[in-house]
């Protein structure tokens, strides 16, 4: 038997560590390697394709990815090679040199840390590809696609590498640097005492004292647990505040649809170009069973930067009392300020016609009077009708009528706004361009827009939220196998000291719920205030909030139960 | 085969704001060839001071040669070569690598000094024997009892035929017939290749075999016997010095 085959028979034995290594490190590599994908993808990341309300949402658990990676790798390596010390101790007392053993440790965790980083790119490859798929077909958002490109493994190698070589480094030159002695009782001599342990002692010694082994364990672990407690801290209250902001977000759009389009169909006539006849839209539309109930039209003048309505008309049709001089016009920003956007609002302050007219700006006001139509320049100005019908005269400018429909039922007129478009298409027979330009626009397409992103961010989010959770859920199960060796030896000597198998089992789970839940429920808490004054912002603070924490307590049920189970079945395999 | 020569060996422990001074200015000679038994009281420092001697642990003060080499002032990569090839050590908490069997545990010295498997096989064997141990080959070291994981560990430490040996209480768990096997085993090495013993043990039945008995406490080398004439008399010379320091002559029966 040579040095080789017994190395490599400890490596057999200790399978099950270097499985929860290789899982941790798969799994952390995996879930960066996901959103690297996605922020890298060229599709996902254009604004035109993807609202970057939306895709923006991605950097912020990105990071946290990375975070996780950088944070969980060194840990899951630390424990990885810490379990092993009294192994090495062994070796060392035997004759094994270091230089040796840091050989066999560096070949050992090459080896394990090139598969899980070769696994996790497979696993991340094929959990991205089924979320651009679901992107694609199952929301419909087409232009997304899902595409193989160097960087994301780039981005998600070089970070893993940089997560664990310096950790290896440390973790496996510790044992090195050790005394033999001490690595032989490494186990028992790594208890230390903080100072909240000895606060808590002196406070509530009663308590303390009933609990002592539960207490005692956490003392031993009180490193990893601090690590692991601020990591899962981190992801419960992103998850919180991705959750709230999600769906207060999605409500938004449905809302701002509606808010945007008081309107239930616009068109726009322009000069020449584009004629419609109105009786023929309003027999199609009757077709469809859309019954028109009023129609608007109202001339106007545009330019490349803005529109002219003339104020009387205005006035007249959309129930207002604007008053606006000759020689001044009026800004209208036709702005939600509620809707959570940031909007650009520079008024004009003078406007130059028919080469030396001017018109001056007489103030500015905030309403939304109709739906906007792509025929619409950004900015609406009003003006008075003796000066519209000069800027009419004006060759600089195109004139067009305004065409907006009220319908009985906005809901079913989808398929008749399809017809008219159509129809429009045919009489005009534009190049594509510019059908783009004068298409029609309707409140029911945009709800339906709407309804898209909001479930688009809902799979964003949950996709993210799923990961994360799922990420959560197995540091706890890692920390849980890590430290099985040492429970059994706990178990078996409380229950030979006449500790029976109930009270046994209700101090794991005690021990495992007083660990793990109350980072969640922490996570829970401080998220509130983030969560509300970021949905604040969709005047929606205490609906956010609300749904926020109704996830967080979702979350921290689910870690009770789920912890229950595991206790139970973690004390199962003991006691078999 | 080692000649062991300690002088002023000192160590402390520090633990929760106090120190405990476990060792203090120690001086031990073995010769070359010889036997020694260090008995004491239960943490009066027997194990520290053997950690120390082995070159598992690092006195605070003092140097320790072997061979007529300064041990204490080897590089890590040279102590690790020294003790694959001339030091045998049986812990107290026998340190038996747990995923690996019997055997393999046994053969560990000569798999770090890459010996062949002719070497290997030879000597397992009579190892094996001699300790009894042959049924137990393949099993692995959790199936095991106290005794026979103490036998292990002793096979261990003697299969490369070590210039010295370590042994801290390497009869503690055993019966007293296979005491005498091992203790007989040992002889028979001292005979035969000239490795020096030095063992700690409560058991003056197993001391008795060696050729000098030393008392350890308060942190300090007391008393010494040497073995004159018979055995018998040595072990009354032991358990003397035993009952002075309060202790029933029963105690070893
Ligand atoms: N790592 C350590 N840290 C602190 N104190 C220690 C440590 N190891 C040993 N001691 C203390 O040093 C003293 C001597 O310990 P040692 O193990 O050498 O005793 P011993 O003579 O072998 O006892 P026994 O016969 O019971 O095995 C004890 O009082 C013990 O409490
Ligand atoms: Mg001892």
């Amino acid at each position: 038997m040579t040095f080789y085959e017994v190395s490599q028979k400890m490596l057999l034995a200790n399978f099950s560590r270097y499985r929860i290594y290789f899982f941790s490190n798969l799994f952390a590599a995996a879930l960066f390697y996901c959103f690297a994908s996605i922020f890298t993808n060229q599709s996902f990341m254009n604004g035109k394709i993807v609202n970057p309300l939306i895709s923006s949402n991605i950097y912020f658990p990105s990071i946290l990815a990375a975070l996780f990676l950088l944070f969980f790798l060194p840990l899951s390596c630390q424990v990885f090679v810490a379990a092993r010390k009294k192994e090495y101790g062994i070796l060392f007392s035997l004759g094994m040199s270091r230089r040796e053993a840091f050989w066999r440790q560096f070949c050992e965790n090459v080896l394990v840390t090139a598969l899980a980083l070769a696994a996790a790119l497979a696993a991340g490859t094929l959990l991205s590809w089924l979320f651009f798929g679901i992107i694609r077909y199952g929301i419909g958002i087409v232009g997304v696609k899902w595409g193989l490109s160097l960087e994301p493994y780039k981005i998600t190698a070089f970070l893993y590498l940089v997560a664990l070589a310096p950790a290896f480094i440390f973790h496996a030159g510790s044992i090195l640097r050790e005394k033999i002695s001490f690595l032989l009782k490494a186990p028992a001599l790594s208890e230390k005492e903080g100072v909240l342990y000895r606060m808590l002692c002196r406070c509530c010694s009663g308590y303390m004292r009933r609990h002592m082994a539960e207490w005692s364990f956490l003392r031993r672990h009180s490193r990893e647990w601090r690590i692991r407690s601020v990591l899962a801290f981190v992801i419960v209250s992103c998850s919180v505040i991705l959750v709230s902001v999600s769906v207060t977000m999605s409500m938004a759009f449905l809302r701002d649809a509606k808010s945007y389009s008081p309107y239930d169909m616009v068109y726009s006539e322009m000069d020449e170009r584009h004629r419609v006849l109105e009786g023929n839209v309003a027999g199609i539309l009757a077709e469809y069973g859309v019954v028109v109930e009023q129609i608007i039209r109202i001339p106007y003048v545009r330019n490349a930067s803005f529109n002219c309505f003339p104020v009387e008309k205005v006035n007249q049709y959309f129930q207002c009392a604007y008053q606006v001089k000759d020689g001044q016009f009026l800004n209208l920003f036709q702005y939600d300020l509620q809707d959570g956007y940031e909007h650009e609002m520079q008024p004009i302050s003078e406007i130059t016609y028919n080469g030396n007219r001017q018109l001056r700006s007489a103030g500015s006001d905030v309403r939304i009077l109709w739906n906007q139509n792509p025929a619409f320049a950004d900015r609406t100005l009003l003006v008075s009708d003796s000066d519209f019908e000069k800027l009419q005269k004006d060759a600089e400018f195109q004139v067009g009528v305004a065409h907006w429909f009220l319908f009985d039922q906005w809901e079913d007129s989808y398929d008749g706004i399809c017809a008219v478009k159509e129809y429009m298409s045919e009489t005009n027979q534009n190049a594509e361009s510019e059908a783009a330009y004068y298409e029609v626009s309707s409140k029911v397409e945009y709800y339906q827009d709407a309804q898209k992103s909001g479930r688009f961010l809902i799979f964003l989010i949950a996709f993210i939220v799923g990961l994360m959770m799922m990420a959560e859920f197995l540091l706890i199960h890692f920390r849980i196998q890590a430290e099985q060796e040492e429970n059994n030896r706990a178990v078996l000597s409380l229950r030979m000291i006449g500790v029976t198998d109930q009270e046994v089992l209700n101090d794991m789970k005690y021990k495992n719920r007083l660990r793990f839940i109350l980072p969640v429920i922490l996570g829970t808490v401080f998220s509130f205030l983030p969560c509300y004054f970021l949905n604040e912002a969709y005047s929606a603070g205490f609906q956010g909030a609300f749904a926020g924490a109704v996830f967080g307590i979702g979350a921290a049920g689910a870690e009770v139960v789920i912890l229950g189970w595991y206790s139970k079945r973690e004390f199962k395999a003991m006691k078999g | 085969m080692l000649a062991l020569h300690a002088s002023n060996i000192s160590k402390s422990y520090k633990s929760s704001g106090q120190t405990i001074e476990v060792l203090r200015h120690v001086d031990l000679q073995i010769a070359s060839g010889e036997m020694v038994a260090i008995m004491g009281p239960s943490g009066s420092g027997k194990t520290t001071l053997l950690h120390v001697l082995a070159g598992v642990d690092v006195p605070d003060s003092g140097t320790v040669e072997l061979g007529g080499e300064d041990f204490s002032g080897l590089t890590e990569e040279e102590k690790a070569f020294f003790r694959r090839t001339h030091i045998g050590m049986v812990f107290q908490d026998f340190q038996l690598l747990e995923s690996l069997t019997v055997k393999e545990n046994i053969l560990l010295p000569l798999i770090l000094n890459q010996k062949d498997v002719y070497w290997q096989d030879k000597a397992l064997k009579k190892v094996m024997e001699a300790l009894e141990l042959a049924e137990f080959a393949d099993k692995r070291i959790a199936e095991l009892s106290g005794g026979q994981k103490q036998r292990v560990a002793i096979g261990r430490a003697l299969i490369h035929e070590p210039g010295i040996v370590f042994g801290d209480e390497p009869t503690g768990s055993l019966d007293l017939k296979t005491t005498r096997d091992v203790m007989c085993c040992m002889v028979q090495m001292n005979r035969k290749f000239g490795s020096s013993f030095l063992l700690v043990t409560h058991d003056a039945y197993a001391a008795s075999y060696c050729d000098r008995a030393l008392l350890l406490q308060d942190g300090k080398l007391k008393s010494e016997v040497r073995k004159q004439e018979s055995n018998a008399s040595f072990r009354e010379d032991i358990l003397n010095m035993w009952c002075c320091l309060g202790g029933e002559a029963d105690d070893f029966l």
